[in-house]
C-alpha cells in the first residue's frame, strides 16, 4: 500500500458536485473514484455536460466539491480553505483552456512571465516559448497570433512553472486538426520535459491514443477506465 | 539579472493606458477638488499671514474709541487702565477735497501723527518720500492708494475743507496703514481710492485746523494678551462719558479688519463647500469605471486566480488605479491650486494694501484634500475590489453568459406599448443598470448645481444693486453735514445747482438690543411719506414710516431675533445718550447694511433736540453734476458726498476685476464635472454595448441608427439631470448666500435668467461635446474586430 501511495498523485473518493440554482439542482458529479498516478497522461472522454470540466475544476482547486475527498500530497483539497487552494494552484497546477485565455494586454513572453513571476522554480519564459516553437514570436501580442499559436503560448505559460499537474480542458476544441495536433504535440513534449502529470479533457476520441489511461465519463461518473497499451505520439494521430 | 517590471504591473499599466481618457477625466475632477481647496486656503493663508505680520509691525490697536473732544491728560490716565498696554491719542477730522480731473470731491480724513513714534499704535509705513517735519504746519503724508488713484505726486499741494475752513498741505510722502489696508467707500462699501483719502499731518497742524489745542478726539488702545477687551470697554466708556464718547469699537468691527475677516470667511466657505462636490463625483466615477473594468477583465481575473494569484494580488491593480488617480489628481490639483491662488492674491493686492502680500501654499489644506481624494478614490473602488475578491477562479473556465435583460417598469412607464425598437433598446439599457444610471444623473446634476451655485452670485448682485439704489432709494446723491443743522439747512441745499428735489434726514448711531443680543448700527430718521425712500416689506409692499416704532432691515432683525410687534431697546450715542424701548413696526427688505428707520421728528425728540438733520438726500439733474460738486466743495460744513452713479461704477469696476476670474474658474471646474461624468458614462456604455452594436450593424442597421441607440441613453440621462441639478443648485446657492453674508452686504439666493442661461449653456455645450467624442469613437470602432474578440 505504501508503494502505491507514493505513486499516487491524486486519490479521489466519492466525489460529488451539485450546482444549486434557481432552476433546480444540477448533479454534475455523482460519486467519482479515481487514482491519478505520478507522471501519467490521462485523457478524459465523454459527452458534453457529463461533468468533465466540473471534475477538472475541483482537482485544479478552482472549485469545491459538494462531498467526497480529493487527497493531494496528503492534503484533502475538498476540505481546504480558499487560501490553501490558492497556494495549491500557485505551486502545483498548470491550466490550459479551450479559449486560450491569454491576457490580451500582454505579449507572449509577458503572458508566460505572468505565471513564472509567482512560481518557485520556473524556467525562463524565453525557454518555455522556444520549447513550443514560438521563440521568434515572443514579443507579439495575442491579437497578432493565430489560434494555434495562442494556444501554444498557453502551453508555455502553463508549463513554464514546472507544475506537478497539468489540466487541459478541451485544448484543441477551438482549433482545426492540424494546429490541434501541433498543440497536443507541444503539450506532450513539454509536459514530459518538466515531468508533469497531465489530464486532458476532450470529446475527440481520436486524441485518446496519446494517453497512458483513458477515462470515459458519463452522467457524472467514471464509466470505464482503460489502460492504453499502444500509446502514440500526437503526430501519429488521425482525427 | 536585469530588473523587469513584473508582468502584472505591465498588464495593469496597459489597461490603464487603454482607459487613459476616462482616468484622465477623473484625475481632472480630483484635481479640481484639490485645486479649489489649495487655491482658497492658500489665498486665505497669504492674507492671514500678511495681516498678522503687518499688524505686529505697525502695532495695530485692539480697541478704538472716538469722542467729541477730551483733554490730552486723560489719554495718559486711560493708558493706566489695568490690562491696557498702550493708549494712543489722535486728532481726526473729516473734510472734502475737490481734486483736478475729478468731478466729485474726495472724502479726506486728516489724522494727527503721534508725538513719539515708539509708543504709537497704528504706525504708518512710509513707502515714498518722508514724514512731515516736526511742527510743520503744512506738510502731509498721504495714503499711497489715494496718491496712486488721483495721480497726485509728492510735492503737490492739496486743499481740504475742514469744519468750514480751507486748509492746505504739501504732500511730502506716501504711506501704508494697518487701519486702511482696505478702505471701503462709505456708500458702496467697495474701494474707491480716488474719492477716499487719508492724510497724516502733525498734531500742531491739526490742532489749529480742528480746534483741538491740548485735546484729542480719537484714542486707540492695545491690550495685554489674555485680557478681555469687554472689561476695558466699560471703564473706557465711563471715563470718557463726559466728553461725548461714541461706543467703543473692537478690532473685530474696525472697517478694514472686518472686511478682511469677511474675505477670509468667503474663502473658507468656497474652500469648504465646493471640494466635497468634486470628490464625491470623482468617487462615483471611480466606482462606475472600475466596476466596468472588473466586467471587461472578468476572465483575466479568473485566470490570474486559477494560476494561483491571491485575491489580494488580483485586486491590487484596481486599488492601485484608484490610488494613482487620486495621487495624480492631488499633484495636478496642488499645481493648479498654487497658480490660481497666486492670481487671486494678485487681485487682492490691487485693493488690499499690505507692505508685503506674498503667495502662500497651505500645506495642511493640501494634505487634507489629498487625503480626502485618496479616501474618495478608494471608497469608489471598494465595489470593484469586492467584486474581484469574490470572483471565482472557475470563471476562467466558464464560457461567457449573455447579460440578462427584462421588460422594465421604466420601459412600461416611459414607453407604454407603442414605441419603436430603438426606444425599447435604450429604455432597457437604462433600466438594466439603475445604480449606474443614478450615479450618472447625480454626477451631471452636481455639475449643473455647481454652475448655478457659483454663477448666481453675479446675477444676484445686479438684483441687489438695482433694489438698493433704484427700487429702495430714489435719490441720486447724498451729502452729509459735519454737525446737525436746523430747518435752515433746507435753504442751503435748495440753492445748490442742479437740485431737482431733496429731503433732509437725520442719521444717528445707536445700539439696538433685544434681550441678550445687541447690534451697533445707525438709525435714519425720515419724514413720513418721504418720496425718495421706499422701504419695502417682504411681500414687496411699501412699509410706511409711522410715528411710533422703528423699521428694521431683514438682516438687522435677524441679528436681533426681533419680529414685528417686539420691543427693542435703542441706546443712542449722541448727546445725553438716552435709552428708549421702541416697537418694531415692520421689517424691510434690504441687502446692504443693517438699516433702521424711524420718523425723523420722533428720533430727534428721542435724542433730545429739535428739528435737526445731518444729511440731505437729493435728486440731481445729471447735467449739473459738475456745478453741484464745485459749489459743494466751497460749502462749509459738508463732510460727505455720495453719488449713486459712482457707486454703480465702482461696483462694475471692482466686480469686473475681482470676480470675473473666480467666475471663470468655477465655470471651468463645473464643466470638468460634466465632462468627466458624461465621458466616462459614455465610454462605459460603449464598451458594454460594442458587441451588440456590431451585431446590429451586421444585421443592417445604419450608423446613425446605431448612434441613436448609443447616444440616446446618454442624452436621456443628461436631460433628466437638469431639473435635479437646478434643484440642488438652488440649495447650494442658499448655502453660499449664507456663507457669504456680511453686515455690509447680503447676496440673496436669487437665480436670474442670465444665470440660468449661463448654467444651461455651459452644461449643454460640455455634454454635447462629449456626445461628439463618443460618436467619433463609435465611428472609428472596428465592428468586425469587436465581434471576433471575446471581451
Ligand atoms: N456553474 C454552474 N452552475 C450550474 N450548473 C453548472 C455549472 N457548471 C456546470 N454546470 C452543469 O453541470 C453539468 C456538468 O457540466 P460540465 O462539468 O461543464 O460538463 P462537461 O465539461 O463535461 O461538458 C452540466 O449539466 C452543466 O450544465
Ligand atoms: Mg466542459
Amino acid at each position: 500500500m505504501n508503494g502505491a501511495a507514493a505513486d499516487t498523485l491524486f486519490d479521489v473518493r466519492g466525489l460529488t458536485k451539485v450546482y444549486r440554482g434557481a432552476g433546480g439542482d444540477v448533479h454534475a458529479l455523482r460519486g467519482v473514484d479515481l487514482q491519478v498516478r505520478r507522471g501519467e497522461v490521462i485523457v478524459l472522454l465523454g459527452p458534453s455536460g457529463s461533468g468533465k470540466s466540473s471534475l477538472l475544476n475541483i482537482l485544479g482547486g478552482l472549485d469545491r466539491a459538494t462531498a467526497g475527498q480529493v487527497v493531494f500530497e496528503g492534503q484533502d483539497l475538498a476540505k481546504a480553505n480558499e487560501k490553501a487552494l490558492t497556494a495549491y494552484r500557485r505551486r502545483f497546477v498548470g491550466f490550459i483552456f479551450q479559449f486560450f485565455n491569454l491576457t490580451p494586454s500582454l505579449t507572449a513572453r509577458e503572458n508566460v512571465e505572468l505565471v513564472t513571476h509567482i512560481a518557485l522554480d520556473p524556467m525562463p519564459a524565453d525557454e518555455a516559448l522556444a520549447l513550443v516553437g514560438l521563440g521568434a514570436r515572443m514579443d507579439h501580442f495575442p491579437s497578432q497570433l493565430s489560434g494555434g499559436e495562442q494556444q501554444r503560448v498557453a502551453v508555455a505559460r502553463a508549463l513554464a512553472k514546472r507544475p506537478a499537474i497539468l489540466f487541459c480542458d478541451e485544448p484543441t476544441g477551438s482549433l482545426d486538426s492540424e494546429t490541434g495536433t501541433q498543440v497536443l504535440d507541444a503539450i506532450i513534449h513539454v509536459a514530459s520535459e518538466v515531468k508533469a502529470t497531465t489530464m486532458i479533457v476532450t470529446h475527440n476520441v481520436g486524441i485518446a491514443d496519446i494517453a497512458d489511461r483513458v477515462i470515459r465519463f458519463s452522467d457524472g461518473r467514471v464509466h470505464t477506465l482503460i489502460e492504453n497499451t499502444t500509446k502514440k505520439a500526437p503526430k501519429e494521430l488521425t482525427w | 539579472m536585469r530588473w523587469r517590471l513584473p508582468p502584472l504591473h505591465k498588464k495593469f499599466l496597459r489597461h490603464l493606458w487603454r482607459m487613459k481618457w476616462q482616468a484622465l477625466a477623473i484625475v481632472l475632477l480630483v484635481a479640481a477638488g484639490v485645486a479649489v481647496t489649495v487655491m482658497t486656503f492658500s489665498a486665505e493663508e497669504a492674507l492671514r499671514s500678511a495681516r498678522a505680520t503687518y499688524y505686529a509691525q505697525s502695532s495695530f490697536a485692539d480697541i478704538f474709541v472716538t469722542m467729541e473732544r477730551a483733554p490730552l491728560t486723560l489719554a495718559r490716565r486711560a493708558g493706566m487702565i489695568p490690562g491696557v498696554t498702550a493708549a494712543d491719542p489722535r486728532i481726526v477730522a473729516n473734510g472734502l477735497s475737490l481734486l483736478p480731473g475729478f468731478e466729485r470731491p474726495a472724502q479726506v480724513r486728516l489724522i494727527s501723527l503721534p508725538d513719539r513714534d515708539d509708543a504709537a499704535l497704528n504706525r504708518i509705513a512710509i513707502t515714498r518720500g518722508r514724514a512731515p517735519a516736526p511742527e510743520a504746519l503744512n506738510e502731509a503724508v498721504a495714503l499711497q492708494s489715494f496718491l496712486d488713484a488721483t495721480k497726485l505726486r509728492i510735492g503737490d499741494d492739496i486743499q481740504v475743507t475742514v469744519n468750514g475752513r480751507f486748509v492746505w498741505f504739501r504732500i511730502v510722502g506716501a504711506a501704508l496703514s494697518a487701519e486702511y489696508v482696505y478702505l471701503p467707500d462709505a456708500a458702496s462699501v467697495m474701494p474707491d481710492d480716488a474719492h477716499n483719502g487719508v492724510l497724516w499731518v502733525t498734531r500742531k497742524a491739526l490742532e489749529g485746523a480742528a480746534d483741538m489745542h491740548g485735546a484729542f478726539n480719537a484714542l486707540a488702545f492695545s491690550i495685554a494678551p489674555g485680557v478681555q477687551p469687554r472689561s476695558i470697554e466699560t471703564r473706557v466708556e465711563r471715563m470718557f462719558a463726559p466728553y461725548g464718547v461714541q461706543p467703543v469699537v473692537m478690532r473685530a468691527d474696525q472697517p478694514s479688519h472686518a472686511f478682511l475677516e469677511g474675505e477670509l470667511k468667503e474663502l473658507q466657505t468656497s474652500g469648504t463647500i465646493f471640494p466635497p462636490v468634486f470628490l464625491i463625483v470623482a468617487a462615483a466615477l471611480v466606482h462606475m469605471t472600475l466596476l466596468r473594468q472588473t466586467e471587461v477583465q472578468r476572465e483575466e481575473i479568473g485566470l490570474l486566480k486559477a494560476f494561483g494569484y491571491t485575491d489580494l494580488e488580483a485586486a491590487r491593480p484596481f486599488a492601485m488605479t484608484a490610488i494613482l488617480i487620486a495621487g495624480l489628481g492631488a499633484a495636478l490639483g496642488a499645481l493648479i491650486g498654487a497658480v490660481f491662488a497666486g492670481s487671486i492674491v494678485d487681485i487682492y493686492a490691487r485693493y488690499m494694501r499690505f507692505p508685503a502680500l506674498e503667495p502662500r501654499f497651505h500645506v495642511a489644506a493640501f494634505a487634507v484634500a489629498a487625503g480626502a481624494s485618496l479616501i474618495a478614490a478608494v471608497t469608489g473602488a471598494t465595489a470593484a475590489l469586492g467584486k474581484v475578491t469574490r470572483l471565482s477562479p472557475a470563471t476562467a473556465m466558464a464560457p461567457p453568459r449573455p447579460d440578462s435583460y427584462r421588460v422594465s417598469w421604466f420601459e412600461r412607464i416611459v414607453l407604454g406599448r407603442s414605441r419603436g425598437l430603438l426606444a425599447r433598446l435604450i429604455a432597457r439599457n437604462v433600466e438594466r443598470r439603475p445604480a449606474r444610471a443614478a450615479l450618472t444623473v447625480f454626477g451631471l446634476a452636481a455639475s449643473v448645481a455647481l454652475l448655478m451655485g457659483t454663477q448666481f452670485l453675479f446675477g444676484a448682485l445686479d438684483v441687489v444693486l438695482d433694489h438698493t439704489f433704484y427700487q429702495r432709494q430714489r435719490f441720486s446723491h447724498q451729502i452729509t453735514f459735519s454737525l446737525p443743522r436746523g430747518p435752515e439747512a433746507a435753504d442751503d441745499v435748495r440753492t445748490l445747482p442742479g437740485v431737482m428735489s431733496f429731503r433732509l434726514v437725520r442719521i444717528t448711531s445707536a445700539t439696538l438690543s433685544n434681550g441678550a443680543r445687541s447690534v451697533r448700527t445707525a438709525i435714519t430718521g425720515l419724514d413720513p411719506g418721504d418720496p425718495l425712500q421706499r422701504p419695502l416689506d417682504a411681500t414687496g409692499e411699501l412699509a410706511p414710516i409711522k410715528p411710533q416704532g422703528v423699521l428694521l432691515s431683514k438682516a438687522l432683525a435677524g441679528k436681533l431675533g426681533a419680529r414685528p410687534g417686539d420691543f427693542v431697546t435703542v441706546r443712542l450715542h449722541e448727546r445725553d445718550r438716552r435709552v428708549a424701548a421702541v416697537v418694531v413696526a415692520g421689517i424691510v427688505t434690504e441687502y446692504s447694511g443693517l438699516g433702521a428707520y424711524m420718523d425723523r421728528r420722533v428720533l430727534n425728540t428721542m435724542i433730545g433736540e429739535g428739528d435737526l438733520s445731518n444729511a440731505a438726500q437729493i435728486v440731481l439733474d445729471p447735467l449739473a453734476r459738475g456745478a453741484f460738486y464745485r459749489s459743494l466743495a466751497e460749502t462749509p460744513g459738508v463732510v460727505g458726498a455720495q453719488s449713486r452713479d459712482d457707486v454703480m461704477a465702482t461696483y462694475r469696476r471692482v466686480i469686473a476685476e475681482a470676480f470675473r476670474t473666480s467666475r471663470t474658474y468655477y465655470a471651468v471646474f463645473a464643466g470638468i464635472i460634466a465632462f468627466g461624468v458624461a465621458y466616462n458614462a459614455g465610454r462605459i456604455a460603449l464598451s458594454e454595448r460594442s458587441r451588440d452594436l456590431a451585431t446590429l450593424e451586421v444585421l443592417g442597421f445604419t450608423h446613425s441608427e446605431i448612434a441613436v441607440i448609443q447616444l440616446g441613453e446618454q442624452a436621456i440621462l443628461a436631460v433628466v439631470a437638469v431639473p435635479i441639478g437646478l434643484a440642488l443648485g438652488w440649495l447650494l446657492a442658499h448655502g453660499i448666500s449664507l456663507g457669504y453674508q456680511r453686515d455690509e452686504m447680503q447676496i440673496p439666493a436669487i437665480i436670474d435668467l442670465d444665470t440660468l442661461r449661463m448654467t444651461l449653456s455651459v452644461y449643454g455645450l460640455t455634454v454635447a461635446a462629449v456626445g461628439c467624442l463618443i460618436a467619433y469613437r463609435l465611428w472609428r470602432l472596428d465592428l468586425v474586430a469587436v465581434l471576433k474578440t471575446r471581451e
